[in-house]
């Protein structure tokens, strides 16, 4: 028994160690943020010198027959494929177009409450689809490390510390790491 | 022949389907992005646009409207600052109106060229007009007229009225438009119906770089058509776009000259229209003429408001959706 709680105890202080020492991750995690056009199959043989142009809707352009494309934000875009006539330098726009929606998959935050010294974390996990598996991995800021939804803390002295909440998510056997933090005055 | 009728009725029985729909009945159309129509006067040199001062419209108006109707010319003479002087103002234009028996159904009616009996049908009004200053920039109206008087044709589901417009005079070009009213002092759009011809002669729009749309309409008989364009100056392209041509390129006509080119038909253009883009890279005034055959040398009939709306190319866009990291 005592050997086990040992090896656990040696297993969670590497885990935890880790995490500490891992750059920190986006607290937004988008999945499916990036398209590929393929115009490929709409090339007309007669006129295989047609330039073709798009617009992402988010600023960006890009030409070619394929392209592709990543979005940084949430949210709809037009995309509207215009043509160049290079032999007439003519632009003729609006040839097609197409609604990409980029919606969001995981996003973590957390809550905290203090009481004197002891801070109570509550992390939440936003999802459009729940996941197979989350794990969430706390670093107090003052060298104290912890697992769990729901955790608390007591420092040993006043001051202000960063706390930063590491969720592991594993959703179809891939892992995906996110990561935030905040500041907190303990009084 | 038997085999052609039917092919006409059922080309018909389409456009009826679809003009049930249309409200456009000014000439040219917001479609068309041209300015004016243009019939120059019998001196005029052919050089400067026009192959045989003489331009041919039809209008059908549906049998369920039973209301009377207006032909309006906007600024029939010439003299305005929208016509083309050649010397002094000299020239003389006659507009027409036909309607009953042999309007449309003569087969000299839907030549391109004003030869034989191409004036059929009864003549319901008629006037000319030269270089009169009441009339520049204002709108002339002919009628009423009972729809009723127009050549009944069930394939089409209504009545067609017939307009010729003729350089009788002089050397100037005449700029005009029309609409098929059902006022007789304003333009009031007459529901489903629609207007068409079998040669084109126009004005194109001036700016460099305007796009001007002829809207032919394929139907599933169909198996080439040959465009004709006289008098292109070589400004510019000719393009031939459909639901199956990303603008193939067409012959252009020099001065005074035609350019002519065939074009296959594909199964999946048999019932659209076609889309005739003659893109302008010169800022210039410039008058010229277009129609199209298809493989029996037959014209075919540009509409003012394209059957089945203006087409556009199918595109085929495979989207696909992919995760790119942006934590590290």
């Amino acid at each position: 028994m005592s050997r086990l709680f040992i090896i656990s105890s040696l297993l969670l202080f590497i885990y935890t160690k880790a995490v500490g020492q891992q750059p920190d991750y986006d607290s937004l995690y988008l999945l499916k943020n990036c398209v590929t056009l393929d115009a490929k199959e709409s090339l007309d043989e007669d006129r295989d010198d047609l330039i073709f142009k798009w617009q992402f809707g988010d600023g960006s352009e890009g030409s070619g027959q394929i392209v592709e494309h990543c979005y940084d934000s949430l949210g709809t875009y037009d995309v509207i494929l215009a043509i160049i006539d290079p032999s007439i330098a003519s632009l003729f726009q609006d040839e097609w177009n197409f609604e990409v929606t980029i919606r969001e998959d995981y996003l973590i935050s957390f809550g905290t409450k203090q009481k004197d010294l002891t801070v109570s974390c509550r992390s939440t996990l936003s999802y459009d689809e729940k996941p197979d598996d989350v794990v969430y991995f706390w670093d107090y800021g003052d060298g104290e490390f912890q697992i769990g939804d729901e955790v608390s803390h007591t420092y040993d002295s006043a001051g202000t510390y960063t706390i930063r909440v590491l969720a592991q998510v594993t959703e179809d056997a891939e892992v995906i790491q996110l990561s935030t933090a905040k500041n907190v005055k303990i009084n | 022949m038997k085999i052609r009728m039917r092919a006409a009725i059922i080309f018909y029985s389409i456009l009826l389907a679809m003009t049930s729909i249309i409200q456009a009945q000014m000439v040219p159309s917001s479609f068309e992005q041209i300015d004016y129509l243009v019939t120059f006067g019998p001196e005029s040199n052919p050089a400067w646009g026009d192959d045989d001062n003489s331009q041919v419209f039809f209008f059908v108006i549906p049998a369920s409207f039973t209301k009377p109707v207006y032909i309006r010319v906007f600024d029939p003479s010439t003299g305005s600052n929208i016509d083309e002087r050649n010397g002094e103002w000299n020239t003389k234009t006659k507009f027409s109106v036909y309607g009953g028996k042999g309007t449309h159904s003569h087969p000299d009616s839907r030549k391109t060229d004003p030869v034989g009996k191409y004036k059929s049908g009864r003549l319901m009004a008629s006037k000319s007009f030269s270089n009169e200053t009441r009339y520049d920039n204002k709108w002339y109206t002919f009628g009423p007229f009972n729809p009723q008087e127009g050549e009944r044709a069930d394939e089409m589901g209504g009545f067609v009225i017939k307009v010729i417009a003729e350089g009788i005079q002089g050397n100037d070009g005449n700029l005009y438009k029309y609409f098929l009213s059902t006022q007789a002092d304003v333009n009031r759009e007459v529901e489903g119906a629609n207007a068409f011809t079998y040669e084109y002669s126009f004005r194109l729009p001036e700016r460099i770089n305007s796009v001007a749309h002829l809207y032919p309409f394929i139907d599933k008989e169909m198996v080439s058509i040959t465009q004709h364009n006289f008098d292109f100056d070589a400004e510019g392209s000719v393009l031939i776009y459909s639901v199956a041509k990303n603008r193939h390129k067409a012959d252009i006509s020099l001065n005074n000259d035609w350019g002519i080119s065939k074009h296959m038909i594909d199964e999946e253009e048999k019932n659209t229209s076609m889309d005739l883009q003659i893109v302008k890279r010169k800022t210039s005034r410039n008058d010229m003429v277009c129609y199209v055959t298809n493989q029996y040398d037959e014209a075919v009939a540009f509409f003012s408001s394209p059957i089945g709306g203006p087409p556009k190319y199918k595109y085929k866009v495979d989207v696909k959706y992919k995760t790119k990291k942006s934590n590290n």
